[in-house]
């Protein structure tokens, strides 16, 4: 089974396990089947369509795969999925915010 | 401490962002000294120790968020903010193990993750 791997500001929804073993062969069933076995964390990993929200970074061995078909990129037994949450911030608003909400919705809305 | 770079480059006077790598060596390194990913700190120019909007916009739950105020190359203020339960910041305090890096190195850098011994109060 692949492993998912919980970024440390999430661990305390799932209990403080860091490393998860998920029956799910896909990477967007293997978040939802996370979501589902620890109901806490679905709203930071996933947005109001149950898709993965876009301030969520997904990395597999290493690798960003975000912007890559998570519905049907197979996942291999020794797979390992890390959730990465965008860390970001500043004094003010970047000029280039309005197409970053499109792009990494965040967690908070004004 | 583990400086990493701002991948905003073009605007990295008024914003950071850490790219999802450096998250990802901050969190292995955490692992491999058996201590705990506490949170971020960056700097403020010429603003005070203080989250912005932006900070709070771009926040996540249960992490630390070190701001460091600096002017004219000189550190101003240090203070450190969480998310509470009803996600807004709440100032936390807490007792540091002394670091190799001083707050004025840290200019070096404005951006970087934080981590410490665990002898250091739980967040949670």
């Amino acid at each position: 089974m692949a492993t998912i791997i919980i970024p440390t500001p999430l661990r305390k929804y799932t209990h403080n396990t860091s490393r998860l073993e998920l029956s799910e062969k896909t990477i967007s069933g293997a978040i939802v089947e996370l979501t589902l076995n620890f109901p806490d964390i679905r709203k930071y990993l996933l947005d109001a369509e149950g898709k993965i929200a876009p301030f969520i970074n997904i990395f597999v061995d290493n690798e960003d795969i975000r912007n890559l078909d998570l519905d049907n990129m197979i996942l291999q037994d020794d797979s390992e999925i890390f959730i990465v949450p965008a860390i970001a911030g500043g004094i003010q608003f970047p000029s280039d915010y309005k197409s970053l909400q499109r792009s990494t919705q965040y967690l908070h809305t004004v | 401490m583990l400086p990493v770079s701002n991948i905003r480059q073009h605007d990295k006077h008024i914003a950071y962002e850490i790219s999802g790598l450096a998250f990802l060596q901050a969190e292995e390194m955490a692992r491999k000294t058996e201590t705990k990913l506490l949170g971020v700190y960056h700097s403020h120019p010429d603003y005070p120790a203080v989250p912005s909007e932006y900070d709070w916009v771009t926040a996540q739950p249960n992490f630390l968020y070190t701001i460091i105020s600096v002017s004219n190359r000189k550190v101003c203020g240090i203070r450190l903010w969480q998310l509470n339960e009803c996600n807004r910041f709440e100032e936390k305090i807490y007792d540091f193990i002394a670091s190799s890096r001083s707050p004025a190195s840290i200019l070096e850098s404005n951006s970087g993750v934080v981590t410490y011994q665990n002898k250091v109060d739980n967040l949670n």
